[in-house]
């Protein structure tokens, strides 16, 4: 089992920055994410990984041994490729076995290991059919096929779903992550839907701009961010900007717009830094003038939206921003008329202030 | 007509007008009336023996008047002299006496009136036998010109394999041709694969324009410039000699390879284009799919690039083979007497040879032999004119 090490890898074309100082290390049998919007670099990292860009700087290793110099085609990887990248002149098993067929083996072997991984996709007996012939779902199986005939020790998927319509986008999530525990093959993943990367990864590193912002499991990725940007490019956010005015026992007091604000300080902001508080809208609840949280601010209802089990109430802040809070739907919002006053709560450890850097 | 009616209704009269006569006009002036035309001289045989001899006799007949003519005027001089009581001693000497058919040629000077009068009825016998054979010529000419008269029939087909000067240059020319279109090909793919893969935007144009700019320039001066690279003293053997490649200059023209090469760099554009726009819709990934998956370089031309350029590459092959089989220009500015093309045949024989029949067929044959081929090619690369036509 190899796993794979981004040491300081840098990838400059021209003056552009694709990836910066990227530091990371994926173990083997991992399902790992690269999570971003279009244009972060995550697919120059893939393909940094896969041999088809060199480094300008750093170093990437393969199980312990440096890939520089050496080509796509000796790496102990495969690439799925966004638009699948299927030969559409050779049938279903001359694709699965072309990495076969390149190594030599004779046709009778390729044609055995082919239908041996045609049963693994669950599409037995289809070998003889032509590309063209297949659905949507079958062709990324058969891409998957592929790839996994030359027995890679990593997998590399270029948002290979984005293509699908929701419910078959849906169905081959589950799917994936059965083939990958069923082969242990290590797979990175390459996503800008961040559904994608917290339902099917072990870990997943959340990139901006060429660089890494965060790297930890799903759960601790959308509880936990460490930044701005994760904060508000993984699920939603309602952020509050001010400045810290105390800090203690690994909390914040911030002073903002709609009064003192407290707030987790994972970040060990110190007196006086600009800061962005986030809070999720399901962590907020209308507060109704019970009390009891440590935070509480008045906005006016600006809409109700009926989301079905639950609604969002978007509300206006004092400083105009927005406010979006998630209701379980057995609730009274009798009272939450337009323009009524409404008081949100919510408690210091559910919020978390972070540096007031550049938001998604 | 509904077919008619239907494209009308799309794209109007006009449009449609114009479509339908352009059409008709194309496919029964420019292919099928010359065609037709081409293949009714082709089967019109005239048998040469039975034009020689109506071209022996008219000539005899011509001979004939001429001798004709001269006697007449003999006779008529002599019957002058006869009553002149003797012709005149000579010229020279009878300057007072006056002889208005004297002159310095006269073959009867000095003759008696006896000997005049004798050679006068020999030529009037000479004359009546000349009006007998001119009567026996014309009888005979109307004999010959019926034989002579050019028949339906193929023996203008069979006559290119009986004749064993022609016959060789037939063959030569198609396997020259596919030769030319081998060459070409094994040029042409690597620019087309490296202007539509590797290139870059600004490299493509540059190098587009380069293959294009010599074509502004008209195929003579073209071909003619290689005339001047590949003569004995020309830059191509200087700069063997130079390097010391070659210790006297080498005679490319003797051979066919002026000819290949002059060709090869003729129809480059022809082979170029098709093969680049074909492998430029190969969806990139591909390559670097094969790449990833192992592939070496020359297995993912042969499994991946190759297949998808298929049709490119027999549009390519039918076009320069059917240029290279058809050209006339080169084969005879960089071709010498031994490396001649079978185009220059068919030239000779209608404008030296004046066989318009013969210069049909053969025109004929050639064009049977290319379409025989495009159709192999076709077969061979497994392409139809549907994807050709992509």
């Amino acid at each position: 089992m190899k796993n794979i090490e981004l040491d300081n890898v840098t990838l400059r074309f021209g003056d552009f920055t694709a990836v910066r100082n990227a530091n990371l290390e994926i173990k083997a049998g991992e399902f790992f994410s690269f999570l971003g919007p279009s244009g972060c670099g995550k697919t120059t990292i893939l393909r940094m990984i896969s041999g088809f860009n060199e480094p300008s700087e750093g170093a990437i290793r393969i199980g312990g041994q440096d890939m520089a110099g050496i080509g796509p085609n000796d790496r102990p990887t495969a690439l799925i490729f966004q638009n699948l990248a299927l030969f559409p002149l050779m049938t279903v098993w001359e694709n699965i076995a072309y990495g076969l067929r390149v190594r030599g083996l004779s046709k009778t072997d390729q044609r055995r290991r082919a239908d041996e991984l045609l049963d693994m996709i669950a599409l037995p007996g289809q070998g003889d059919k032509m590309v063209s012939e297949l659905s949507g779902g079958q062709r990324q199986r058969v891409a998957i096929a592929r790839a996994l005939a030359v027995e890679p020790a990593v997998l590399l998927l270029d948002e290979p779903l984005s293509a699908l319509d929701l419910k078959l986008r849906q169905h081959m999530r589950a799917e994936l992550r059965a083939i990958q525990q069923r082969t242990g093959v290590t797979f990175i993943y390459i996503t800008h839907d961040q559904g994608e990367a917290l339902t099917m990864s072990d870990r997943v590193a959340v990139m901006s701009q060429g660089e890494l912002e965060q790297v930890a499991t799903p759960s601790e990725i959308y509880s936990n961010p460490k930044t701005a940007f994760v904060a508000t490019f993984v699920g939603e956010n309602n952020p509050v900007s001010g400045h810290i005015i105390d800090v203690k026992n690994g909390h914040a007091v911030m002073d903002t717009a709609m009064g003192h604000l407290r707030a987790r300080n994972d970040r060990n902001l110190s007196v006086g830094d600009k800061a962005m508080l986030f809070i999720r809208p399901e962590r907020c609840q209308v507060a109704n003038g019970e009390g009891g949280k440590e935070n509480v601010v008045s906005t006016k209802v600006e809409r109700l939206d009926l989301e079905g089990s639950y609604i969002n109430l978007f509300a206006r802040g004092a400083d105009g921003g927005r406010f979006v809070v998630h209701m379980t739907n057995n609730q009274d919002i009798a009272h939450l008329q337009h323009n009524a006053d409404v008081q949100i709560g919510f408690s210091a450890d559910e919020a978390v202030a972070l540096p007031a850097t550049q938001m998604a | 007509m509904e077919a008619i009616s239907s494209f009308r209704n799309r794209y109007g009269a006009i449009l449609t007008t114009y479509v339908f006569v352009g059409c008709a006009t194309w496919l029964i002036g420019m292919i099928v009336a010359p065609q037709l035309l081409m293949v009714q001289k082709s089967l019109m045989y005239s048998d040469p023996a039975a034009a020689a001899a109506v071209s022996q006799t008219k000539a005899s007949t011509d001979r004939l008047f001429v001798e004709k003519g001269r006697a007449e005027r003999e006779v008529r001089k002599v019957e002058a002299d006869i009553q002149a009581g003797g012709a005149a001693e000579a010229d020279q000497s009878g300057g007072g006496v006056f002889n208005p058919f004297g002159s310095s040629g006269n073959q009867n000077a000095g003759a008696s009136v006896e000997e005049l009068e004798a050679r006068r009825d020999e030529l009037i016998a000479r004359l009546g036998q000349i009006d007998d054979e001119i009567a026996a010529n014309d009888s005979a000419l109307v004999d010959a010109e019926k034989a002579a008269q050019p028949r339906l029939g193929l023996q203008n087909y069979f006559e290119l394999f009986s004749n064993d000067a022609n016959r060789p240059i037939f063959f030569k020319t198609i396997w020259s041709s596919i030769l030319v279109t081998l060459i070409a090909l094994i040029v042409c793919y690597p620019v087309a694969f490296y202007l539509a893969v590797s290139a870059s935007k600004e490299t493509t144009a540059l190098l587009m324009l380069g293959l294009i700019v010599p074509y502004w320039v008209n195929e003579i001066l073209r071909t003619f410039s290689w005339l001047m690279l590949l003569s004995s003293n020309g830059l191509i053997n200087q700069a063997l000699i130079g390097i010391g490649l070659a210790d006297t200059p080498i005679d490319w023209r003797s051979g066919n390879s002026a000819v290949l090469i002059g060709m090869v760099y003729a129809y480059i554009l022809f082979m170029v284009f098709p093969i680049y726009n074909t492998v430029e819709t190969l969806d990139k990934n591909q390559i670097e799919a094969a790449r990833d998956l192992g592939a070496p370089r020359w297995m993912i031309h042969w499994t991946v690039v190759i297949p998808h350029a298929k049709p490119g590459i027999a549009v390519g092959c039918i076009m320069t083979f059917m240029l290279a089989a058809g050209s006339y220009a080169v084969p005879v500015m960089l071709g010498s007497t031994t490396s001649k093309w079978f185009t220059e045949i068919i030239y000779d024989q209608f404008y030296e040879g004046g066989n318009w029949g013969l210069g049909s067929a053969y025109a004929f044959v050639l064009l049977i032999t290319c379409i025989l081929f495009i159709m192999m090619m076709m077969r061979l690369f497994r392409v139809n004119l549907q994807d050709i036509a992509k």
